[in-house]
């Protein structure tokens, strides 16, 4: 027994060595969760409008287009969920706070609050954003390892980037994600039937994101903040290749909330024709110039409202 | 909790190290442990089904004890159907009930006769179909007087939990695995060193090979209409080894991970994509639950001593129940039916259908490659109606598949496509060893340790996504 015990233990010896390498590296280097950690506390005296949401907006809305002052606290693949912890932690410390901006995709009032894609992102959220996450359990050994949480090849290649560049936070100071021409996609409208089927879980149920919008509402109302619920320009191939009830169940649920209160708005740009091929960089992200236009847009629309009161 | 989880690599050995702690007190004691360790196993699921567990083994072992002492057959007769019906009135509730509720509708819409229904929403219990057979195997052997029953109901319980193999087999039966739990267990280094390779082997099988298939796998499946009939193939051959590794690999860590405790499972694979023909490929695929419907369901109803017709019959029954027992889907029952259309040829007209590589030769004969090759292409066609959403996805599938566009170049990872044709070049090589990381045979130490840490440097880097066991659904 103990000569196999011997045996496990310098077998596995370079894969401790490895994973204990990783985790400080985790810990020691900044990412964009820590980054965004740092840079919210930064904007607390200063953040006129908050943007939250998902890559829609991390790619999508520029705050230096803004013409108030603006950060941009969303994160690839951040669900709802996520937008109301982090708005609930948050919100009390943002002195100068007017607007909140929230992007709703395709797939955001479907989502389930705990799914498999994307799941390590929750232990990092959990870790470097100080949030409390529910559906990460105190027993759960990832809480305590964020090496163990990200597949072994994915961390590899973070060390390298690292390497090479000396960084992997991949946004400005605003909060604006950083894309150059290389993320463009050529055939567009390929990639926008394959993300669209990826977009699609066949679940019409909003229930749960439906209350949590209602909550980041009351939340925001009792601050006297405004809340505007932002659907991004897409790509036509990918809003057709998508449910069209589907679409028209969220537009409908998005009108209904916005109707409710004067300080909800809704922005539909899916469709909006001031935004051409040339402005997105695939199915349903913006480039930078697409986000310099939709930035500029929705500054306006917001100041238009925010005026008006 | 899956094998292949962070949950599994910290709860396993610390279940070990307290197992050979206890390791000087009674067997009973250490039965005891592993009742507890493996109920604790089964609650990470859900522990609200840990009831149906402890029933099926509370009224097996009864049933069991009264068997042995009951002389008449109606009474005898009565126990068994206490047995059965228990058993398989569990798996029918949990399992079957929807689906025999609609296909009884949807059979009378077709005649015109509406009838509308609620169906059950109810979730189904992971492993119940292999714990149930496993008990049922008990009882049926001690009312065929093969076996005594046990009169010890804390190996009993053991037997039934024994969380290496509670969820997804081998289904054991109680001569082989009973037994072992009666006696007492020593700690051996060569058993443990061969279970610490199957569990590398299996993870590699699992998280290499299956899981990065299923990424082609979802996505060709999910979009086959768009697809050319050469890239469809390919995603069926995908599939094909995506279940293989998945279960395979299951089995393996199962086996080994019980090793480590000093138990023999059975073996569940035997390099089945190697068999020569559909026969030849049962005796290799799922052999403890194949054995099972041999042994309880196709001996019993004759074999292959009856009449010609009766033999197509009894083959029909037993993969047509097989399919069954995979899932209350029409798909498995389809799966089944194909399995039986495939394999009676060769039950009726092949007289020797028993087939082994010789040691000596590298490779295979030309007529070997053609018979591994062409059984494989069947079974990869079968594969496809197990994974479609409904049989008639699987024949627009199958008809892609067989158009012209199976002659272009499929729209496939060359890659991922390298890596199967390797894998596949290795159990040929490893054909005569107990599984593919078996390097027992190996002389040097060197490349034995260099050939575990290939193994698991693939593992950590080359694993795909984390994805379920396909076979925790049945």
């Amino acid at each position: 027994m103990k000569r196999l015990t011997k045996k496990i233990i310098w077998f596995l010896l370079p894969v401790l060595l490895v994973w204990a390498g990783l985790e400080i590296f985790y810990r020691q280097v900044e990412t964009n969760y820590t980054k965004k950690h740092e840079l919210i506390q930064q904007n607390y005296k200063k953040a006129e409008i908050l943007i939250l949401g998902s890559s829609h907006s991390y790619y999508g809305l520029n705050p230096e287009y803004f013409s108030k002052n603006t950060y941009n606290f969303s994160n690839i693949s951040q669900s709802l969920y996520f937008d109301e912890l982090l708005l609930k932690k948050h919100l009390d410390s943002l002195q100068k706070l007017k607007a909140v901006v929230l992007t709703i995709g395709y797939f955001t009032l479907s989502q389930e609050d705990d799914g498999l894609e994307d799941r390590w992102r929750k232990y990092f959220y959990d870790q470097q954003m100080d949030l409390d996450v529910p559906s990460v359990s105190n027993l759960d050994p990832k809480k305590y390892s964020l090496a163990l949480s990200r597949k072994f090849n994915r961390s590899v290649d973070l060390v390298v980037e690292y390497v090479a560049e000396g960084t992997i936070v991949s946004h400005y100071p605003n909060g604006y994600g950083i894309q150059d021409s290389s993320d463009i996609v050529a055939n567009k409208e390929e990639i926008a039937h394959i993300i669209a089927r990826k977009h699609e879980n066949g679940s019409l149920d909003f229930k749960s994101n439906r209350e949590r919008i209602e909550r980041i509402i009351a939340l925001c109302k009792a601050k006297g903040v405004h809340v505007f619920l932002v659907q991004m320009p897409a790509h036509p191939a990918y809003v057709e290749a998508l449910n069209p009830n589907k679409w028209d169940k969220i537009g409908g649920l998005l009108e209904e909330v916005s109707d409710s209160s004067n300080q909800v708005h809704h922005i539909d740009l899916t469709r909006n024709p001031a935004f051409t091929e040339n402005d997105l960089r695939d199915a349903d992200h913006l480039t930078n110039e697409g986000a310099a236009k939709c930035s500029k847009l929705l500054s306006d629309y917001i100041d238009t409202y925010l005026e008006g009161n | 909790m899956l094998f292949n989880t962070i949950d599994f690599a910290i709860f396993l050995p610390i279940v070990l190290a307290l197992y050979w702690m206890i390791s000087g007190r009674s067997v009973r004691f250490r039965n005891i442990y592993l009742v507890i360790v493996s109920y604790i196993f089964y609650s990470f699921w859900d522990w609200r089904f840990l009831s149906l567990i402890f029933a099926s083994s509370l009224v097996d072992y009864l049933v069991g004890k009264k068997l042995a002492d009951s002389s008449s057959l109606l009474g005898r007769r009565t126990l068994l159907g206490i047995s059965l019906v228990f058993n398989l009135g569990m798996l029918f509730t949990f399992k079957y009930f929807n689906f025999f509720v609609e296909t009884f509708v949807d059979t009378f819409a077709l005649f015109g006769t509406e009838f509308s229904y609620n169906s059950w929403q109810i979730l189904l219990p992971v492993g119940i179909s292999f714990y149930t057979f496993q008990t049922l195997s008990y009882t049926i052997d001690i009312y065929r007087k093969r076996i005594a029953p046990t009169n010890d109901i804390v190996a009993f319980f053991a037997f039934v939990s024994f969380f290496p193999q509670l969820v997804a087999g081998p289904i054991e039966r109680a001569s082989n695995l009973l037994t072992q739990f009666e006696t007492r267990r020593a700690f051996d280094y060569q058993k443990s060193v061969s279970g610490l390779r199957l569990i590398l082997g299996g993870l590699f099988k699992k998280m290499v090979i299956a899981d990065n298939c299923a990424v082609f796998v979802n996505t060709i499946f999910e979009q086959y209409e768009m697809a050319s009939g050469s890239t469809l193939f390919v995603g069926a051959v995908f599939f094909a080894f995506q279940i293989y590794g998945d279960f395979s690999g299951y089995s393996d860590i199962a086996i080994g991970s019980a090793r480590l405790m000093g138990f023999d499972l059975m073996k569940n694979f035997n390099y089945p994509y190697l068999a020569q023909n559909m026969s030849d490929f049962w005796r290799r695929w799922h052999i403890s639950l194949s054995t099972w419907f041999r042994d309880y369901v196709y001996i019993p109803l004759g074999g292959s001593r009856v009449s010609k017709t009766r033999l197509v019959l009894n083959i029909l029954v037993v993969f047509l129940l097989s399919g069954l027992w995979h899932g209350a889907n029409l798909t498995f029952v389809f799966w089944g039916l194909l399995h039986a259309v495939f394999v009676l040829p060769v039950l009726l007209f092949y007289k020797n259908h028993t087939v082994n590589f010789s040691k000596e030769k590298r490779l295979p004969t030309f007529r070997e490659f053609l018979n591994i090759a062409g059984t494989f292409v069947v079974v990869v066609i079968a594969w496809v109606f197990f994974r479609a959403e409904s049989i008639g996805d699987a024949f627009d599938y199958l008809k892609i598949v067989f158009s012209s566009s199976l002659f272009t170049m499929p729209n496939v990872s060359r890659g991922a496509v390298l890596l199967l044709m390797g894998y596949m070049v290795i159990e040929w090589v490893q054909r005569h060893q107990d599984h593919f990381l078996d390097v027992t045979n190996v002389s040097s130490r060197l490349l034995r340790y260099s050939l575990y840490f290939i193994t698991l440097f693939c593992i950590f880097y080359y694993a795909g996504d984390v994805q379920p066991f396909i076979y925790f659904q049945f």
